[in-house]
């Protein structure tokens, strides 16, 4: 049976399950590929941060692209509920691979963790979701574009989060698709 | 910014998760990156090219941020160096200012602070190069002239010309720096049907993407910042005439793509701007880059290279051309006299032989400059060899065997900045420099650009 690439999401220790299944749709239908959530792994304690109770992102890519999952997804995206940092910055809603396999989203910022006003569910939903592509697009070489508007733009807080729509602007998508393109010239 | 294409980034910390968090957001900003782990390694690299920007650590074992600032603004003081420290210490933020540092940033960052930081920087190198841009423009058009030439290669480049000006069809200039391609281009349009309306040059590579944009489309006002009054882009001034691309190889991904559709449509919209305008001009596009190499690696998109080289002329370097060589030295030669109201009204046969001997690699501009520059110094009624640039006549002459090293030096610093028309960043490259060490050595030798 020939193999048909997917994506694979990755729960990394416990999150809010009731938003997975619908965070796995929304991917699918964006990229038009299937995704599939795999079984939740722990989160490595030697990626704690005690002095910042963050966790490394940069290394949490390494454990996922290291890790077993069973089978061998085309992308995967980990996902978890823990605060994440890399050393240069007081924190990231996440990080990923510029044109490589991994990437990871946190919900803690998003779910208002660090004490902003608790979103509703859809509005939390649509936050994940435009972080997801975002990695996912850096994952696919897009880097961080300057449109207004763009999913790829570059979202310092949560208010420029909000803004940007679920969807990528003229040039992104153009990009994106050159970028299928030569996946499927190799 | 500088004319390339990518904004080059050098991290300096010792610590490599720091490094690696840098390059992997730098590099997801769109920007070049390039890492050292020391002060010594960072001076290494910056020996070896200009790096605009520089993040650099204050706390480093062996050489620390201070010192390495300090020898940074000495090796190349055009680069901004932003200096990071942790918070809480504060007092080396503000002495690193004092020594010259043009910002700082405290450990760890607020993720907006450092694209705020670097495009603020950017901004300021941006402006510095338009400056330049500009001076060069204003002196290019002083020295604007006919195409000259009676070598097969000119001669079939002029039927060329001369056909492919009757028709409207795309046409992309090759050849190296220095050629003559801009002429090649003006000339085409001059003997076009458009010839009596505007021809509008822009070097694509001398600016930015954002700046470029602006450029091109024009913006309509509040479109950003700076857009405090509507402006029309160069597409739209080039309406019943023809617009040059100058280097077109070094546009940006995403304008090449904006670029394609405005070829195919004549159609777009200024920057924030919806309405859509149209305007009829012909494209003629120029590039010293090998446009299928840039292909290959995907920095150029073949459906813009297939949509420019519906006419391909090549322009052939001087070397090739050696026949045309004193054609060439008496045109300039008649032209500077004039300009100088010198008595110089010829050519010696051992200079002319000279000039055939030697390879030209700066090609016409650097023919220019030598004749240029051999009628300011000439004393005599014709040009003797002695009044051209070292390099052409010296080979072999018991002279140079009588010469120190620094005169050596001076005279070689001299005749690349010759030959690159004054302009400092080409001449440090030429040599290998960088330009803080031609400004010193150019301080030495009292020489001036």
């Amino acid at each position: 049976m020939s193999y048909r690439p997917f994506l694979g999401l990755v729960p990394l220790a416990p999150v809010d399950h009731l938003i997975l299944p619908d965070l796995r749709q929304a991917i699918a239908d964006f990229l038009f590929l299937p995704v599939k959530i795999l079984p939740t792994r722990p989160l490595p304690p030697q990626t704690h941060h005690p002095g910042r109770n963050q966790y490394y992102s940069t290394q949490l890519l390494d454990y996922l692209l290291n890790d077993e999952h069973g089978e061998d997804p085309f992308r995967i995206l980990g996902i978890t509920a823990a605060d994440l940092y890399i050393p240069i910055f007081t924190f990231v809603f996440g990080e990923a691979q510029l044109d490589g396999k991994a990437a990871i989203i946190s919900t803690f910022r998003p779910g208002a963790g660090a004490g902003e006003v608790k979103p509703s569910r859809s509005l939390l939903l649509s936050r994940l979701i435009k972080l997801s592509l975002h990695e996912l697009g850096h994952t696919f070489g897009l880097p961080h574009c300057r449109q207004d508007g763009c999913l790829m733009g570059f979202a310092a807080n949560l208010e420029k989060l909000d803004q940007k729509k679920t969807g990528l602007c003229k040039y992104c998508l153009i990009l994106l698709d050159d970028y299928f393109q030569s996946l499927q010239d190799l | 910014m500088l004319p390339h294409k990518k904004i080059c980034i050098m991290v300096v910390d010792d610590e490599l998760s720091i490094r690696e968090a840098f390059c992997d957001w730098l590099k997801q900003d769109g920007y070049e990156v390039e890492t050292a782990a020391g002060g010594l390694e960072a001076l290494a690299k910056v020996k070896e090219r200009h790096y605009d920007i520089m993040l650099v650590d204050v706390k480093m074992p062996g050489m620390d941020g201070i010192t390495l600032l300090k020898k940074l603004k000495e090796e190349d003081p055009d680069s901004s160096v932003v200096m990071m420290t942790a918070h809480g210490a504060i007092q080396d933020a503000v002495e690193a200012m004092k020594l010259g540092a043009n910002d700082y940033l405290l450990k760890p960052f607020e993720l907006d602070e450092l694209s705020l930081t670097i495009e603020k920087l950017v901004q300021i190198q941006t402006l510095a190069m338009e400056n330049l841009i500009l001076k060069d423009q204003i002196a290019s058009i002083s020295r604007f002239d006919n195409l000259v030439g009676q070598s097969p290669p000119m001669l079939s480049l002029f039927e060329t010309i001369v056909k492919v000006a009757q028709s409207d069809a795309t046409v992309l200039i090759t050849g190296e720096t220095g050629t003559g391609k801009e002429l090649v281009a003006r000339t085409i349009h001059t003997h076009s049907p458009r010839g009596y309306n505007p021809f509008i040059a822009i070097n694509c590579g001398a600016f930015t993407e954002h700046l470029l944009e602006s450029e091109l489309f024009g913006h309509e006002k509040g479109a950003f910042t700076d857009a405090k009054f509507t402006k029309k882009g160069r597409l739209e001034m080039a309406n019943t005439g023809t617009l040059f691309l100058d280097e077109v190889g070094d546009i940006s991904m995403k304008m090449q793509i904006d670029l394609l559709r405005v070829l195919e449509t004549h159609e777009f919209s200024r920057v924030g701007g919806t309405t859509a305008i149209t305007s009829d001009f012909r494209v003629i596009a120029a590039t010293h880059q090998d446009l299928q190499e840039s292909i290959r690696n995907r920095t150029f998109r073949q459906d813009l290279y297939y949509r420019l080289n519906v006419i391909h002329l090549q322009v052939p370097p001087l070397r090739e051309r050696q026949e045309d060589i004193p054609l060439l030295a008496k045109h300039f030669l008649r032209r500077y006299a004039t300009e100088t109201g010198k008595k110089i009204d010829g050519i010696h046969l051992e200079s002319l032989a000279a000039m055939r001997r030697y390879s030209w690699p700066g090609n016409i501009r650097e023919l220019q400059n030598a004749i240029e520059r051999a009628v300011v110094v000439g004393k005599g009624r014709q040009i003797k060899p002695g009044d051209l640039p070292f390099a052409l006549t010296s080979e072999g002459t018991e002279e140079v065997a009588n010469l120190s090293l620094g005169e050596m030096e001076r005279r070689h610093i001299a005749l690349v900045l010759t030959a690159q028309g004054g302009h400092i960043s080409n001449t440090a490259k030429v040599l290998r420099i960088n330009r803080g060490t031609l400004y010193e050595k150019m301080k030495k030798y009292g020489l001036t650009p």
